[in-house]
């Protein structure tokens, strides 16, 4: 659905900058949204080469979601990724990964020329849902809780 | 001792309407539609129960919005006009029925009820439910918990800024101390809506329990040991009860919670579609406004040759039934997992209080006749509230429930779809520019007035005055009744039109903030026309 409340326009949209958000909706389908204000410069280079098909029109953009793996030695690492070409004028799309229970990141990021892409926007890490019962870790771990009565506080 | 516990939450709730400045709208009768047939039949029924000393422990989740509307004098007195209104009402309609025994006797029975309703309203509460309510609590029946500022989504904004969701928290807690003098016991999860990423935030602003729903504990991250049968601790010490769902629902209810049995009322069926306009009139808030009677003739049942006249009677030993089966069949999963645990198992039934009295019309009684035989014909079960549960059993599995919510899926739709993505595109630029605006304001105000208000972001000067008016608006955009209307027919235009004013309203305000040239008088008509959450702080954004 397109939106209906265009006409507002928020001071200083552009200053803001652009902006990137992934909301789980299910296991296995993220939504990503983001707004790039008009006359943006991609600011950054991209993190990687993208996976997919590099030879896009020069200013078209692109989503890269990434699993993040996140290894107790050297912080994030990067597992599959998905690669959707924005159509233009686009402002969200409905993300099918292929496993529940992930981390995702995501970038937009502008075409500059054959194989080159700048960073437009990226995302904050996600969690998405599991989707079935999660394996026994084998050791279950308590905690004792003391509970003020709240009728007797302030 | 009891082996079971049976714990009953009802979430209240309706979004902010303001009340129009004439007569009453279409939009504003919500409430007085609820009040009329589930708020105050409630009232009275913990009345009855507390004169036959049964023991009742029930959790009322009150949503801050609900609680401004339900304070507020104008409300309240048409509230009152409003029950005035279907009482002579129901008096013309024992002349209008008068030759037909049936109906005769049904519209007896209404006319009877809202004459009750009306004291309950008038003499008992004395015009304000809150405080009926909140003395229900002071001896012990009622446990009140409340939720977000403007039961917004919480993980769909934990997704666009955490800020966000500590202004709802926040000013929730708030609302909620500011109409009973103390913080709620637990807190509501907007559609049992949780993900991990809420857990520091609902520690830090001291939230005891939260309910989930049941699907958050059997996918939790080590598995809940006990399933839904007992609460866990978030790793931060936030207690989580999953809602049960195992257990049938209620009988003669589809599985959200509308009656389908044909002895129980048909709620589809109002005298206010039946009857002619000019007999309707009198008894209406205002020219062309129509609001529902709650007098209605028909049962779900009958056609074919048979009445189709609701007979209250039959109804409710149906609903005396549904109410034996409903507590049965909790006994025997006590008994088939009791057992098994270190501590006696906990059934939490969370449902909307709509389901009761407003949508299934018998549902009043049900609760009636179910605390009832919990308390006198049976020593499985014993009805206990989450806070009561957590004294009892303080020591639980410390795990971290699973991103969820209580749709039929479980996880994030219909409040996350790509029909509604725009909504957070808005949201989402809306709250990076009030953290902007915050910061911008908090950086020129004086030392001396940030000590003035203990700096919480509660100043009185005009910057601050227009940073928490444009506050009020987005909480009030955040709402997730925005995104339930938005794909019904009937309310998605209504649910565009809400987003539209208040972002609106919001980006007004913000350039007024950002470009200097701050208008007190749109700042005092702001504050004049949305008198909801005067207790805003800005600090929620530093």
């Amino acid at each position: 659905m397109s939106d209906p409340l265009r006409e507002i326009v928020y001071p200083g949209d552009s200053g803001l900058g652009s902006d990137l958000t992934l909301l789980p909706i299910s296991p296995q389908r993220v939504l990503a949204t983001w707004s790039v204000p008009n006359g943006l410069e991609p600011s950054g280079e991209s993190l990687g080469a993208s996976h997919g098909s590099v030879n896009t029109a020069d200013g078209a953009y692109r989503l890269r979601l990434r699993e993040v793996v996140v290894d107790p030695t050297d912080g994030e690492a990067v597992g599959r990724e998905w690669v959707i070409d924005v159509e233009d004028g686009r402002k969200n799309c409905v993300v099918d990964v292929t496993e529940p229970g992930i981390q995702l990141r995501a970038e937009l990021v502008r075409a500059n020329g054959i194989n080159g892409s700048a960073r437009v926007a990226q995302s904050r890490r996600v969690q998405m849902p599991p989707a079935t019962r999660q394996e026994d870790a084998g050791r279950i771990q308590w905690m004792i809780c003391d509970r003020p009565d709240p009728r007797h506080e302030e | 001792m009891a082996r079971g516990y049976l714990s009953i939450v009802l979430h209240a709730h309706l979004p902010y309407v303001r009340p129009a400045p004439r007569c009453p709208s279409e939009r504003e009768a919500w409430l007085y539609e609820r009040a009329r047939d589930c708020y105050l039949p409630l009232i009275r029924v913990l009345d009855r129960l507390h004169e036959d000393n049964v023991r009742t422990r029930l959790t009322l989740s009150l949503s801050p919005t609900l609680i401004a509307q339900l304070c507020a004098p104008l409300v309240q007195e048409r509230l009152v006009r409003h029950l005035n209104d279907m009482i002579e009402l129901s008096a013309r309609e024992l002349n209008r029925t008068a030759l037909m025994p049936e109906l005769r006797r049904l519209s007896g029975t209404y006319h009877l009820r809202l004459l009750q309703i009306h004291q309950a309203l008038v003499q008992r509460c004395g015009g304000n439910m809150v405080t009926a309510l909140a003395e229900m609590e002071a001896r012990g029946q009622i446990e009140l918990i409340t939720g977000p500022a403007s039961h917004a989504f919480l993980p769909g904004l934990a997704a666009l800024e955490p800020q966000a969701v500590r202004c709802q928290i926040q000013l929730g807690m708030d609302e909620f101390a500011k109409a009973f003098g103390h913080p709620p016991a637990g807190f509501w999860l907007p559609e049992c809506a949780y993900t991990p990423e809420l857990d520091e935030v609902l520690e830090r602003e001291g939230i005891g329990y939260v309910i989930v729903d049941g699907r958050a504990l059997e996918r939790a991250t080590p598995p809940a040991f006990h399933g839904v049968l007992a609460p866990v601790y978030c790793p931060s010490g936030v207690a989580a009860f999953g809602r049960d769902r195992d257990g049938p629902g209620f009988g003669g209810c589809d599985a959200l919670g509308r009656p389908t049995d044909p002895t129980y009322r048909n709620n589809r069926v109002d005298i206010a579609d039946e009857l002619p306009p000019e007999y309707l009139r009198p008894h209406m808030p205002g020219d062309g406004v129509r609001v529902s009677t709650g007098i209605r003739y028909e049962r779900i049942g009958g056609g074919n040759g048979e009445s189709r006249v609701y007979q209250r009677t039959a109804a409710l030993d149906r609903a005396a039934e549904a109410a034996l089966d409903y507590m049965t069949e909790r006994m025997h999963r006590t008994e088939a997992t009791a057992w098994k645990m270190d501590r006696p198992p906990i059934f939490v039934s969370a449902y909307e209080i709509e389901s009761f009295g407003y949508r299934w019309f018998e549902g009043i009684e049900f609760l009636d006749y179910l605390v009832r035989k919990v308390h006198f014909d049976q020593n499985v079960l014993e009805t206990v509230t989450p806070g009561e549960y957590l004294d009892r059993h303080r020591c639980n599995q410390m795990t971290t429930p699973a991103a969820s919510s209580w749709s039929g899926e479980g996880y994030f739709e219909p409040w996350v779809t790509p029909g509604n993505a725009w909504v957070y595109s808005h949201l989402s630029r809306a709250t990076r520019l009030m953290r902007e605006l915050t910061a911008a304001v908090s950086a020129a105000r004086l030392p001396d007035d940030a000590a003035a208000t203990g700096d919480r972001g509660i100043g009185n000067d005009l910057p601050t005055r227009a940073l928490r008016a444009a506050g009020r608006q987005l909480v009030l955009a955040q709402s997730s009744d925005w995104l339930t209307m938005m794909g019904s027919p009937e309310h998605g235009e209504y649910a565009r039109d809400r987003l539209r004013l208040h972002l609106s309203n919001f980006a007004r305000v913000a350039s007024q903030i950002r470009d200097r040239e701050i208008k007190s008088c749109d700042i005092e008509a702001l504050e004049r026309e949305w008198p909801i959450f005067e207790q805003i702080r800005t600090d929620a954004y530093d």
